[in-house]
């Protein structure tokens, strides 16, 4: 269930947005299937301390990106869709891409250049792995 | 007005001021105890101490029912409650008004009987019918500007100023031509001016607390 | 209108040293809304006017649908109200209290005040005088929750109490928005608690209300701007920008009307934008009155 959603009010990032991204993670790692009933804004409201208003927005932010369905007066459910939990990975992918080359871009390096450092850190990950096993 | 609410108002009072009620009850009740034993030296005894009561009473449940509330912020709790100002109004009044009838109501009652069964000593009557009404008339004064006045100062001083005028009344009575002839007849004697003042101590009582509902409804700044 | 928990309009209230003007204020059913301002703002003086505590001189007050002053008493039974400067009888027990509102309100829940005991961990047969500030406090907020109104009026209800209470109380207000038709109007200096848990923030100062709307539009409208200048260039004035800060090469501009294009506007006059940050409800507090008064004394 959702119950054990964290939120940090130092996180610097509003809070529906966190919500968003720990309701994405759960479906990613399956703890959250398809077709399951998510709580009503209400009742996660109430069990997160925080105001309607907020999660109200974070349900209509995921269902919008397709990753929850909201049926008038049933509430919502996971949205079915194949491969949810790859799209989720692949949306944050982009999304991290998109910081990185913003980030590049503001310390004046070259598109070449980031795609040096990517190899670079793919590397030291690989690295980082052969040592574990 | 919701009167049930009314009169928990008036309980929750009580049980607040039971300290000063109980001791006053005590006292009350021993010495208008003694007044009805009719023996002399312990009649007199009672009869000092039931004023003594009187005046306890009469400052000290004003003040810990009225004044207090404002003095500990507990105004904002009472009025949080449904009531109106009229309610807490009457409250106020019924509370106080009621404590001090039932203690010097049986002690005038007392001693103008006393004295009335006595036979040949009802020329005091009217006077001791003044002397009984003036701390009444002093008491719904009191209640009434420290319900109003909203402040301990004003409270006090109109208490100060009660107790001078009393003395005023004395004075004008003592230069009434034949007033105190009249204490030594037999019969009661009701002069005008007599009449007079009474007249004027019952008036004081009802304005007052006529005066005070008026002002209280007119309040638009309660807290 | 008849959705509205509370509706204020065109309400003005005079003092010789001070005026509440034009103040309006809705409260939709089932809402949580936070009342922030400075000290001496007009907040409490508002709060009153919501209980009849205080009559206003113009306006219009409806409290769950009834009209005030007028029909003050009507409103009461569904209204609990707490106040810093409140205070509960010291000679009584906190057990007498429970007796007496209990015997006035048909709503009082008696399971659920046993609750509140053990979780603000407050015993009932203590005297109100022997507790500690923060012990009174719980004491007054547990017996206007135990009685479930439907409207809950609380004046600076956390002043005073350590984080754990606070997060304690904060807990049984967002348990209060399980009723969808209940609601709650809490004004606090701590604008964490508020921005956690409010649908609805009004801003007040001077008498008069700056800005009320609900928090997650605060949040969307408000940013802070990072930007490197070139040598020699000024920053353009922008629309929505309201404030800007400017330390040599680098400058902070503040925006209380967001848009997305507004970062490009800025690489369109060729400068660099480092960062665009959201802002906490404290610092969109903070600039909103300074900007307000600005705008006031100018």
């Amino acid at each position: 269930m959702l119950s054990g959603l964290v939120l940090s009010q130092t996180d610097g990032r509003p809070m529906y947005l966190q919500i968003m991204e720990q309701i994405r993670r759960r479906i990613a790692v399956g703890d959250l299937k398809a077709g399951e009933q998510l709580p009503s804004i209400r009742q996660l409201a109430v069990d997160l301390r925080i105001s309607v208003i907020t999660v109200k927005r974070a349900y209509l932010e995921l269902e919008r990106e397709g990753v929850i369905a909201t049926q008038h007066g049933k509430g919502s459910v996971v949205a079915a869709g194949v491969d949810l939990g790859s799209r989720i990975y692949r949306q944050e992918l982009a999304k991290h891409i998109e910081e990185a080359v913003r980030l590049a871009a503001l310390l004046g390096l070259s598109p070449r250049e980031v795609q040096r450092r990517v190899r670079d850190a793919a590397e030291r990950l690989s690295d980082v792995d052969k040592v574990r096993r | 007005m919701n009167r049930s609410l009314v009169l928990r108002l008036v309980l929750k009072d009580w049980y607040l001021s039971r300290a000063t009620l109980g001791i006053v009850a005590v006292v009350g009740a021993l010495s208008v105890g003694s007044l009805y034993l009719r023996h002399g030296l312990t009649s007199w005894l009672g009869m000092f101490a039931a004023l003594m009561a009187t005046i306890f009473l009469g400052v000290l449940l004003p003040q810990q029912t009225i004044v207090n509330e404002r003095k500990r912020q507990n105004v904002a709790f009472v009025m949080s409650l449904p009531i109106s100002v009229w309610d807490y109004t009457a409250a106020k009044i019924l509370c106080n008004l009621a404590g001090f009838l039932l203690l010097w109501l049986p002690i005038v009652v007392g001693m103008i009987g006393t004295v009335a069964s006595a036979g040949t000593f009802g020329g005091l009557i009217p006077l001791m019918l003044v002397a009984a009404l003036a701390p009444f008339a002093g008491f719904a004064l009191f209640v009434s500007v420290a319900i109003v006045a909203e402040s301990e100062t004003w409270a006090m001083t109109t208490m100060a100023a009660c107790n001078v005028s009393y003395s005023l009344v004395w004075i004008f009575l003592a230069r009434v031509p034949g007033l105190l002839g009249d204490l030594a007849s037999p019969v009661a004697v009701w002069r005008p001016q007599i009449v007079s003042t009474v007249a004027v101590e019952a008036t004081v009582v009802v304005l007052s607390l006529v005066l005070t509902f008026y002002l209280q409804s007119k309040k638009t700044d309660f807290i | 209108m008849s959705d509205l928990a509370v509706r204020l309009e065109g309400v003005g209230k005079d003092y010789r040293h001070f005026s509440l003007s034009d103040v309006a204020l809705e409260i939709p059913s089932g809402q949580i809304m936070g009342f922030i301002g400075p000290n001496g703002a007009g907040k409490s003086t508002t709060i009153r006017i919501l209980l009849g505590l205080v009559h206003q001189d113009r306006g219009e007050v409806r409290v769950l649908g009834h009209r005030l002053p007028a029909e003050q008493v009507a409103a009461k039974w569904d209204v609990g109200f707490a106040s810093e400067d409140m205070r509960l009888y010291d000679s009584a027990t906190l057990d007498w209290h429970m007796g007496f509102i209990r015997s006035i309100f048909p709503g009082w829940d008696e399971g659920y005040a046993r609750v509140l005991l053990r979780r603000f961990d407050l015993r009932p047969e203590q005297r109100i005088k022997g507790l500690s500030h923060g012990q009174r406090v719980k004491a007054t907020l547990l017996l206007v929750l135990a009685r479930r109104p439907r409207l809950l009026v609380l004046d600076e209800p956390t002043t005073g109490l350590d984080p754990v209470v606070r997060h304690e109380l904060l807990r049984e207000l967002a348990d209060v928005m399980n009723d969808d038709r209940r609601s709650i109007l809490f004004s606090s200096h701590n604008t964490q608690d508020i921005e956690q848990i409010c649908d609805q923030i009004t801003f007040i100062d001077r008498g008069r209300i700056i800005e009320s709307r609900d928090k997650e539009t605060f949040l969307e409208r408000w940013r802070r701007i990072r930007v490197e200048l070139p040598g020699g260039i000024q920053l353009p004035p922008l629309p929505g920008i309201i404030d800007v800060r400017q330390d040599g090469r680098l400058a902070v501009a503040t925006t209380n009307a967001y848009d997305t294009r507004l970062p490009g506007a800025y690489e369109a006059a060729g400068i660099r934008v480092q960062a665009v940050e959201s802002m906490t409800l404290e610092e969109i507090f903070v600039t909103n009155v300074q900007h307000s008064r600005e705008g006031a004394d100018a």
